[in-house]
């Protein structure tokens, strides 16, 4: 995004929307004008789709639609529909339709490794040591997954110019065929934790037990992680069902 | 929209909180899916959601068309929208269950609470994702009560910045809690931004 300044007047009443914190006030000559801080932009498009700017001085950067910035784009604007998942948002569906599409299974367990959330933001290279830490162990990644397809299926890495964009966050999502596998698994993400420069948010995708039990938290209380009281359900009502 | 299960917040604070999601899933009941989204559509209404949005159109706080909505609905679209009202969800649930539509429908809220709802409507909840805590740089993030409510956007769209200046506007005396919750809530598209918690939140950071 960028805003033209011959047209902005300086009201900066875009000043806090912007998830991003790209905005800013210009020092550098021009006092009556806000600019945008091109490293720092997300390219979610809030700033010029909620019509904010009273003179409607946003405008789309030039390279906003070529590579390596359009995936700035793809992963931080929700009205964007990815297309490899054609779903919108970041453009996976996780436990959403578990119950018609059966990706996990009852035994198995979904993890989403969710960079940049809440509200920091994340770069391709501090989610790349992730991706290739978790590589290294051998684990499934979500074929599905727009950051899956970005990746190096040999390394877990991304390409060299990726590497610096910002986006507001990508979800790593893989597959755990027992819960076993929380026991490798677990120490390597917390391992990261401590590397990166940013946050993410972690949840585990399960299948309840025909007994409505989820064995799951115990294992993951075991392994030294809390969980929140709350969380997503799929409620069974998708149809045609999976009972796997 | 994976975020809506990490809404943070005290057991106290999330209740009354619910998120409803209904997603066809592509290349398996997408087909022909756009008049059950109109059909659950118009039963979500007639419960009653505190919120609702689209992609496009905006959202119930600051004013949605919903008959343009309709117009524009097709086979991969998915409903938001969030409850601020057990009862009312349970309502739009037992009726989608009722007329067996067939796409999958998730709900985002208290664990135990929508344990006691499926328990009460005979439904069989099939997954879950569990929230697991944040990490890394967690010192970067800000005040708890901040996250509470810039969380209730699914897709961040709500910077720190805009709560702090908001709930500094509304120390000032600037603005009133109404306007509060319209600026603050109008970057969530989706409509999952529970205004009704919004103000809870935003009294209780005033007091």
């Amino acid at each position: 995004m960028r805003i033209d300044p011959d047209i902005c007047i300086g009201c900066l009443m875009c000043l806090d929307y912007c998830p991003a914190g790209a905005l800013r006030q210009n020092v550098d000559g021009q006092l009556n004008s806000v600019v945008v801080a091109d490293d720092l932009c997300f390219e979610c498009g809030l700033c010029r789709r909620l019509m904010i700017c009273p003179v409607d001085a946003f405008e789309e950067s030039a390279d906003v639609d070529k590579f390596p910035r359009v995936v700035r784009t793809y992963f931080s604007n929700p009205n964007t529909t990815h297309k490899l998942t054609l779903v919108p948002g970041r453009g996976t569906e996780e436990s959403k339709t578990n119950d018609v599409t059966g990706r996990i299974k009852r035994g198995e367990l979904g993890m989403c490794i969710e960079f940049g959330r809440p509200g920091l933001g994340s770069t391709f290279r501090d989610i790349s040591l992730m991706t290739k830490r978790l590589k290294a162990l051998g684990v499934q990644f979500e074929p599905n997954n727009p950051l899956t397809e970005l990746m190096d299926p040999e390394t877990g890495s991304f390409s060299d110019d990726l590497l610096p964009e910002r986006i507001l966050s990508a979800i790593i999502e893989i597959r755990l065929a027992s819960r076993d596998e929380l026991d490798c698994v677990i120490p390597v993400i917390m391992d990261v934790a401590k590397e990166i420069d940013t946050v993410f948010s972690l949840s585990v995708i399960s299948r309840f037990e025909e007994s409505g039990e989820l064995p799951v938290l115990k294992k993951l209380s075991d392994l030294g992680i809390s969980c929140a009281p709350n969380a997503k359900i799929n409620l069974g009502l998708g149809r045609p069902l999976v009972n796997l | 929209m994976t975020h809506s299960l990490h809404r943070r917040g005290s057991v106290d604070s999330l209740q009354n909180d619910y998120v409803f999601l209904c997603t066809p899933a592509k290349g398996v009941n997408n087909k022909d899916a756009a008049n059950k989204l109109l059909r659950i559509l118009d039963i979500l209404m007639e419960a009653g959601p505190a919120n609702m949005g689209f992609y496009g159109h905006g959202n119930m706080i600051n004013g949605i068309d919903l008959e343009e909505v309709k117009r524009t609905l097709h086979d991969t679209s998915r409903l938001r929208c969030c409850f601020d009202d057990k009862e009312r969800l349970k309502e739009a649930l037992r009726r989608i269950k009722s007329e067996d539509l067939g796409l999958s429908i998730t709900v985002s809220g208290l664990i135990d609470e929508l344990l006691d709802i499926c328990g009460e409507l005979e439904l069989e909840p099939h997954t879950i994702n569990i929230s697991c805590g944040c990490y890394g740089r967690v010192d970067r993030l800000p005040h708890p009560g901040i996250l509470e409510i810039s969380t209730m956007c699914g897709h961040g769209m709500i910077s720190y910045s805009l709560v702090e200046s908001v709930v500094a506007q509304l120390h000032a005396g600037s603005i009133d809690i109404d306007s509060a919750i319209s600026l603050i809530g109008g970057p969530c598209t989706c409509g999952i931004f529970n205004p009704t918690r919004a103000r809870a939140l935003l009294t209780s950071m005033s007091d």
